[in-house]
Order: structure tokens, then sequence, then C-alpha cells
């Protein structure tokens, strides 16, 4: 589905993504873990179109995507869940959803998607009026979850949607993560909490100073030595 | 599909209406329109017509040039602290079509407007790469860069150099309680369509730009776009208050209607109203004008700008939403204890 070819990606002179690699099946869902600063986030920022790769070419069902502005890789059917949530926080949650399905014309499919997310996240549906800035970080993140899904993406890319919860939070997240999956949606993850992701991604792309160092399914990464010292704990 | 939403949002207007004037808020915007539509028959008396009723006029042309401020910035998020640059222009070509090109004064303050609204597009455009606190310095060179051309000796020949231009026919009506109808007119209208542009979905939009850009953009929304519609309807309205402002006085000149503190102005009445609220612009512009007016009465008017700020200060300090929403609380709380709940 998603083809990222050699991708290379500076700050100024600084190295945040190099010769990265990576392809994406239908529904499938890829997590890619690794330490802090090692420019995880910065790759779903490139291929979400908020940076331009400065080399390389990506590729989204067969059509180039690099270099074209977010709101049209949006319209593609990519949605990007920010890290650190990034809400409209002085709106109301309803306001806030109806903005994440802005490209979403069609109102059956914006009524079903809205159905599938009070589901997945009652608390949602009790605080509708409420405005976002008043919720508490779980369901802060619930919305930003919801708001992504409303626009019906093909692609999910998700940026650390455990940071700074609480783990039983956490855990009711990934649960969401896997209902989202199970329902069909092609998932992208990226997640520091090593032990989480591995339970619930079936690839595993390690991202170290922006190269990818190993990848393989969760079995096989937990039987490296390496990943089980350091990112394991075990 | 559009003609019948249409059709059945103009059916449904009547009970709309009065479940509208039935709340809190509804009733007290209705019960102020009416009372400022009665005010001018109140009385005949030539000093109440012809300096009250003056200054009720100027408070509202303000209402709607801080209005547009709000809507740009409270609203959609885009710092300006030039806005004085459409005030300024609009103001201009009404007073040169009525001077020049002998327009009827109705027709030149509509033509007066949309040429800010083609300034808007002309410098929103360049602006919006800038963010936040640049935006702000950006807009505010440009309102001073067209001060100075507007002032310059040399370019008096296009321009009309520092003089201006005056014209007894520029005045919109001798009578003051016709140009007061004709101003409460363009108030109520502007009002009307700034508050529910803001409730609408365009609104939405204009807002969750101002929240996080990143976000609309990720969302699929074109900020760009969106930006440059919010500088050109904000545009429209203060370049109908800088016209109405040109009819007002009868006259334009460069400092009068370009300058700094004109721009100024929409900030501080707005600030004190109450951002975000649009509501808040109107009562902070009445308040700026009557407080202006009292020192005035009193001899004292070169100390406006001084109260003013100190006054906006204090607000500021202990309530940062302005005072319209705590000056709606208390109402309300004595119309529930008068109503005895």
């Amino acid at each position: 589905m998603l083809e990222m070819k050699k991708i290379y990606h500076y700050y100024g002179k600084a190295r945040a993504l190099e010769e990265i690699n990576l392809k994406i099946e239908e529904k499938a869902l890829d997590v890619v873990i690794g330490p802090n600063g090692a420019g995880k986030s910065t790759l779903l920022r490139v291929i979400s179109g908020l940076e331009e790769p400065d080399r390389g070419k990506i590729e989204f069902l067969g059509e180039r995507i690099d270099g074209l502005k977010p709101h049209k890789i949006t319209k593609k059917g990519i949605s990007h869940c920010p890290e650190r949530r990034r809400l409209f926080y002085d709106m109301t949650v309803e306001d806030n959803l109806k903005m994440g399905a802005y490209v979403q014309k069609n109102r059956s499919i914006y009524n079903k998607q809205l159905e599938f997310i009070f589901e997945l996240f009652p608390r949602l549906k009790e605080r509708r009026k409420q405005r976002a800035g008043t919720l508490s970080g779980g369901e802060q993140q619930m919305l930003a979850i919801a708001r992504s899904l409303l626009s019906n993406p093909k692609l999910l890319l998700m940026d650390e949607p455990s940071l700074g919860l609480a783990p039983k939070v956490k855990k009711k997240i990934f649960e969401a993560i896997e209902q989202i999956k199970n329902e069909g949606t092609t998932t992208l993850l990226v997640e520091q909490d090593a032990v989480l992701a591995m339970e619930v991604g079936e690839t595993i792309h390690l991202l170290e100073e922006g190269k990818i160092e190993m990848r393989g399914t969760s079995e096989e990464l937990k039987r490296e030595p390496r990943i089980k010292k350091v990112y394991l704990g075990i | 599909m559009l003609k019948n939403e249409i059709e059945e949002k103009v059916k449904q207007f009547p009970t709309y209406l009065k479940s509208w004037v039935k709340t809190f808020l509804g009733g007290l915007t209705l019960f102020c329109i009416i009372s400022l539509i009665a005010l001018p028959f109140l009385s005949q008396n030539q000093n109440f017509t012809h300096v009250f009723l003056r200054q009720f006029t100027l408070a509202m042309i303000f209402s709607i040039f801080a209005a547009s401020w709000d809507l740009l910035t409270g609203i959609s998020g885009q710092i300006s602290f030039g806005h004085a640059i459409f005030f300024g222009i609009a103001g201009y070509i009404c007073a040169y079509l009525i001077s020049y090109q002998n327009f009827p004064p109705w027709i030149a303050i509509f033509i007066g407007a949309i040429g800010a609204v083609f300034f808007g597009l002309i410098i929103g455009i360049p602006c919006l790469r800038l963010r936040g606190p640049y935006l702000a310095l950006g807009t505010l060179a440009f309102s001073l860069v067209l001060l100075k051309l507007f002032l310059m000796g040399s370019l008096s020949d296009v321009l009309f150099g520092s003089e201006g231009i005056s014209d007894y026919r520029i005045q919109i009506s001798d009578n003051p309680v016709v140009e007061y109808i004709i101003i409460l007119m363009f108030m109520i209208v502007s009002f009307i369509t700034i508050i529910q542009v803001s409730k609408s979905k365009f609104g939405t939009i204009l807002k969750s730009i101002r929240d996080d850009e990143v976000s609309a953009d990720a969302s699929g929304i074109n900020t760009t776009r969106f930006k440059v519609y919010a500088f050109m309807l904000s545009a429209l309205f203060a370049g109908i208050a800088g016209a109405c402002y040109a009819t007002y006085v009868g006259a334009v000149n460069p400092t009068g209607n370009f300058g700094a503190t004109i721009s100024f102005y929409a900030i501080l009445m707005a600030s004190l109203g109450g951002l975000t609220t649009i509501r808040g612009s109107a009562l902070g512009a009445f308040f700026f004008i009557f407080l202006e007016y009292s020192l005035i009465v009193a001899g004292a008017e070169i100390y406006v700008n001084l109260i003013f700020a100190l006054i906006l200060i204090v607000v500021v300090r202990f309530s940062e939403h302005g005072i319209l929403k705590p000056i709606l609380e208390r109402i309300k709380d004595l119309w529930d204890l008068l109503l005895g709940r």
C-alpha cells in the first residue's frame, strides 16, 4: 500500500532519516519502535507531508505523494494523528470531530464512522458538548484518534498514542488500536513503549539514529538478545 | 439539495426566531436593538440629536470595525496590528468617488468596502507566511507604509497628500437622525453576518486553524486558502466601517484614517469587550466612545488614551476574556433573582 524508497531527511545539517525503505501491506499493523530522537516522528511527518523529504520517493497506492501539501495527502486517504495530540483545544469535542471529517463529504460514511467511534470510546459520546481542553489526558488521546479516524482513512499514522498516560489508560488505547485494525484500517504506529507495541504489532521496525536497524515479526524480534536487553528489559 | 435545505431553513426561521428571543442572550440582544432603534425618536432637542446621537453613530461605526478585527484575530487567530489599512483605504475610495466622480454615498460605501477586500487579498497573501507576533508586525509595517505614502507631499497629486479629501457632499446625510438610522442598519447587518459566520462550518474551520494549524492541515483543510478568506471577510467589514466613518466625518486624511492609533482602537475595543465574543466588540466600542465623550465634556480629552489603557490593563489582569462575559453573568443572576428562581 505504502512504499518508501531511500528516504533521506535532514534538519539543517542534522540527519534525521537515512535511507529508509519501508513497505506497508494492506490491512497490516506495523509498529516502529526506537529511542528518543531516533527519527520516529519525522518518519510519520515525512509521510503525511508535514515535512518534505530531501531525497527519495514515497508511493501510496501506486501514486507518488512526496512533495504534496499535507491537506492533499489527507485527501488521498492518509490520516495523521500527531504527537502530543494537538487537538483544537478551544472547540467542543463535536466540532473537533467535525473538523476531522473535513474531507469526508459522504454523510452516510460519516455517520457510520461516528457510530463506530462512539462504540469504541463511549466517553466521547458523553462529552460531546464539552471543550476539548477540559478533557483528561486519556480522553484527549481518544479524541485525537477519533478525529483522525473520521476522515475514513486508508492508512492511519499514529504518533505515540501512549505518551504521558497511566498504564491502565494506555491499555485501553491499545485495545482500541487493535479494534481499529480488525475493522480493516491499515495502521502505522510509532511507539516508545516496546512491550506494549510488540503485543499489538505484526511487523516491527526498529529505528535507531535515523536508520532502520532491524525488522521482523514480534516473535522474531523478541528472540533477539539486543532487543531483549535494551527495549524489553529481560 | 442545497435549495431544499435553504427552503427548510426559511420555513423554520419564525420558530427559530421565537425560541431565540426566549433565550436570555437572544432577548437581551433584541432589547438592545430595539432601544437603539427607538433612541433617535426620544427627543427632538438640537443638543441631543447633534451631539449625543452623533456619539452613538460613531460608537456604532467603531463597533463594526472592532468586530471585524475580532473576526480575524479572535476567531481565526491571525493577529493584525494594521487593521487601519482596510479602514483607511475604504474611506479614501469612498470619499474619492463621492467628491470627484459624483457617486451617491450608498454605492461609494459598497465600492469602498470591496476595495478593502481587494487589499485584504493583496496583503493577506504575502503575510500568510508569517505567524503569530511576526504577522502582527508585518501588518503593522504595511499600515505604516500606506500611512507614509498617503502623507507624502510629492504624491499629493495622486493621493491628495496630508490634506486628504474634504467635501461637504461626502456626508451621507445632513440630518443626524437619518445618518444614525443608516449606520445602525449597517451595524445590525454586519453583526448578524459576522456572528452567523463564526457559528457556521466556515467559522469552525477558522477556529480550528487558530487552535492548531498543523492539525488543521493534517485534517485536510487547505489552511492557506481559508486564511486568505478570513483576511478578505474581515477586510470587508473593516471597509464598511471605514467608508461609514469617512461619510460620518465628511472628510478623509492620512492620520485620521490610516494612523496606527486607528488600528489600536480596534484592538483595544475588541479586547476590552472580550476576544472571540464579537458582541463584546460593540460593548468595548461604546465604552470607549462614551469615555472619550465624557472626558471631552470634562475638558480632559488629552487623557483619553491614558485612562482607557489603564482600564484595559486592569480588565485584562482580572478577566482574561474581557468584560462582556462577567457582565452578562451578573445581569443573568439579577434576572433570575427578579424572576424569583
